[in-house]
This record gives structure tokens, sequence and C-alpha cells, in this order.
């Protein structure tokens, strides 16, 4: 199957008042070589932008495409590596997830104001010197029996327009219904060469 | 037990292809999977395993090869089917049966095959027999890129260096000074040498001990970030300015001594899982 039928289909991301109903499909990338493709044992162990080390577990997800390979790429500029120069095992693979749930809002302007954040959020925010503001949000938001939360991805470049395009889910795996793995394209049949 | 050895090495030596496929199989000489791993990634890290996959037979060859060999001769098996095992990959045995494993181990076969039969003319053992065996499938062959046939190579050398012991370091300062594309001056500065010490050190030299340490942890850091980053593309890395390192070079941690904390930061790269 086809990367193509996936870079136009997106999930329903319906906001309702502090909430953000998703129901659709998300993406990730993971190694080639993982075989624990919905895991979520590495960002438990070393933290993520919205958990602390040793605090939760968190799956976090794209809600496009073209918003993974946004990250793939600054992966790549980042860490000084062509994608290209990764070994093989290494390369991303694509992961077509299919979620159905309701996540804390900290994408909108109303969410993020509601969570301390400023509304130009995640500009100013990059870097994992912000985790240190950003870490906190999300044990609240953990705290306060959420399955997850809906928030604007960093590596976008502008945050307006379908939901989609710009979000990112970041699921409590303990809590939120499992995703489900629909499809896996390897780098090279998903990644424009 | 010397007639089962007898027995086992008459059968190496002059057994069908099917035969000798069911005797590496029965006696588990060989792991499942490395060899087609390597098939479909061709990557250094794939080639290191299969380099293990089928290190049991080439050492089980060894010992079998020790019953008709001079004691002079004893310790070269080893030798040639390390240095044979990328040139098997690279012949028409790979990709000839249908099972990558079974065509390597094939493949190393009829190399041991070839090599005790110079042997035992120049020995004048007319007792020992041995028999060719070539590959199925010629026409269908489709050849390995070399340059994954110079992962095969350079990870059975350094698995063979690591089994030997002796020369080790010398080896293995080798292969850091290429895999990294460093000039002698740097190698000087991480290894805390002087120019005349690592000459004399590639000459053959005593080295001490905590030096020695400090030589296998830079050996483990330069194989480990060539099972990440493909080899070719190494040296250029290490010489880059990335944001990741603060606008640094690899070199620059190197020299600082953060050579465990550079391989975090690039297990966590390499794990995807850093959200921006």
């Amino acid at each position: 199957m086809s990367i193509d039928r996936y870079n136009n289909t997106a999930a329903t991301f319906v906001l309702n008042e502090g909430t953000i109903q998703v129901n659709g499909t998300l993406f990730r990338a993971i190694p080639h070589g993982s075989q624990t493709p919905l895991s979520s044992q590495y960002a438990y162990q070393y933290g993520g932008r919205w958990n602390a080390p040793g605090s939760y577990p968190v799956l976090y997800t794209s809600g496009s495409v073209a918003g993974v390979r946004a990250y793939v790429d600054w992966q790549a500029s980042y860490y000084g590596v062509d994608l290209a120069d990764w070994a093989p095992e290494d390369q991303p693979d694509l992961l077509v997830l299919s979620i159905q749930g309701s996540y804390a809002n900290v994408a909108t302007n109303s969410g993020l104001t509601f969570y301390g954040l400023p509304t130009s959020y995640p500009i100013g925010y990059l870097g994992q010197e912000a985790w240190t503001f950003t870490q906190p949000i999300g044990a609240t938001i953990y705290a306060d029996g959420w399955a997850g939360l809906v928030t604007r991805s960093a590596t976008a470049s502008s945050w307006s327009g379908s939901m989609h395009e710009w979000a990112e889910v970041a699921l409590f795996t303990e809590r939120a219904q499992s995703p489900v793995l629909i499809d896996r394209f390897d780098y090279r049949a998903w990644y424009p060469q | 037990m010397a007639n089962e050895s007898t027995s086992e090495l008459d059968l190496v030596l002059t057994g069908s292809r099917g035969h000798v496929q069911r005797w590496f199989e029965f006696k588990g000489l060989v792991v499942r999977g490395g060899a087609t791993a390597f098939a479909g990634l061709q990557s250094f890290r794939a080639a290191n395993g299969l380099v293990i996959s089928v290190d049991p037979l080439m050492h089980r060859f060894e010992a079998l090869a020790n019953d008709v060999l001079h004691d002079d001769q004893k310790g070269l098996v080893s030798t040639l089917l390390h240095v044979e095992l990328a040139s098997v990959v690279a012949s028409p045995w790979f990709g000839s049966s249908g099972s990558y494993t079974a065509d390597v181990a094939l493949g190393l076969t009829a190399r041991f095959r070839v090599w005790i039969s110079e042997v035992v003319e120049a020995n004048d053992a007319t007792d020992i027999h041995v028999a060719p065996i070539s590959p199925r499938g010629h026409s269908a062959w489709r050849p390995v890129p070399s340059q994954a046939v110079s992962y095969v190579a350079a990870a059975s050398m350094d698995r063979y260096s690591s089994e030997l012991g002796l020369e080790t370091q010398r080896y293995k300062l080798e292969r850091i000074q290429s895999l990294l594309g460093l000039r002698p001056g740097e190698m000087t500065q991480l290894l805390d040498v002087s120019r005349e010490g690592l000459r004399k050190w590639n000459a053959g030299f005593a080295i001490a001990p905590e030096r020695s340490t400090r030589i296998d942890d830079l050996y483990n850091l330069a194989i480990w970030l060539a099972t990440h980053i493909r080899p070719e593309a190494l040296p250029a890395f290490m010489r880059r300015q990335i944001q990741a390192l603060g606008g640094q070079t690899p070199l620059d941690w190197l020299r600082s001594r953060r050579w465990d904390e550079l391989r975090r930061i690039y297990e966590r790269a390499f794990s995807l899982e850093v959200s921006r």
C-alpha cells in the first residue's frame, strides 16, 4: 500500500471547551530495527517534553505525515547526520496509527492560556531547556486523570488552519485507549529520496 | 572421540552440499537470521551480525583441521576463514540457495576445502581426501555492492582481532584512525600520548594498561558510531559543527573527554524518541 493514501488522511480534532476529541489516523517515526513500535518505555525512562524521566509513559504522535517528516528533518539537522547517512537499522519507519479519545487541550490559544503558556507557544520554548516548563504542565494534566494531551508541534512553522497539520498528540499509555497499528512504511517508501 | 572427529572432518571435506548443511545445522554451528539481515540491510551493523552468526562454524573448522595440520599451520585456519568471509559474500555463493545462512556456511566450507587441499598436498598427506564444491544457480547471481562487502571484511577482522588478543591494540589504533578519519596529531591528543609514543605503539612496543584502556574505550566508541552512521560518512561527521553539541564538533567533544556523553546523546537521537 502506498504512503500516498495517508498524505491526505487526517484525524478529526473536535474542540469542546478544555477537551479535544481525536478520532482517526495519527503518525509516528520509529527506527527501522525497532521490534516494539508502540512501546512508550523509552520516553518513560528518559522523559520527554511532557513527562519527566521515570514519571509516566508517553507515546508521542503527530497529526500528519508532513509533521513526522518535519520532525525527522529536524533530528537530522540538529544532530548533524543526514538521514541518508544513518545506518539502515536506524532510519525512520513511519507508523500509521488509529486512535480515538478525548485529551487535554494544550493546542489552542485558550488551552495554552489555561495551562499558563503564552499563545505564541512553542516559540520561545524550543529545546530541552523548555522541558522544565512543559513537564510540570504534563504532570498536572496526568494527575487530573487525562488520557493524554493535544499540543502544537515544535517542528511546525505555523499553528493555524486544520489542526491535524500542526498538532501532536501525547498519549498517556497507561490510560489512553491503545492505538491500533494499521500500517508501517520503510524509510525509502515514505520519505522523499 | 578421534574417530568421531575424523568422520566429521571427512564429511566437511568430501560431503555433498546437503550433507554439510545438515551437519552444521544439526550441530548448531550457524545462527539463522544474521546473513539474511545483512542481505536486506547491507550495513556495518548487519555485517557484524553476519560474522557472529557463522563464528561457531569457523571455530569448528579450526578444531577439525588441527588433526591434519602441522603445529606451525594450526593457527592459520581461523585467520584464513575470517579473511575469506568477505570473499564468500562477494561470490556467487551468496544468494545461491534460498538460505543466506547456508550460502555463507557452504561458501566458507568451499574456501576451507581449497586451503586444506593445498596444505595436505604440501604436507604429502595422501590419506586426506578433499572434494571441491561449488554454488548452485550461478545465472541468477546478483553481486553484493562492494561497499557492503567491505563492511563484512572490516567486521570480520574486528571480530578476529578481539578473539586473537595478540596485536589487538595496534589493530584498534589503526581502526580508530581510519574509521574516525583522524590525523596522527589528533590521535596523540585523544590518547594522551606523544607522537614518539604513538609511533612506538604502532611499531609494537608495549602499551601501559591505563593507556590500553583508553584505546579500548575509543575503539568501542568508534565501532559504535560506525554501527549507527555509515562508516564512509564518519570522518566528515567528526569534523562537523553540530547544534546538539553546542556548535562544537564530535572531535571537540572527544578532545574534552566527553566520550560517554557524546554516545548518550546519539543513543537518544537514533532512538527517535527525542521530542523537540
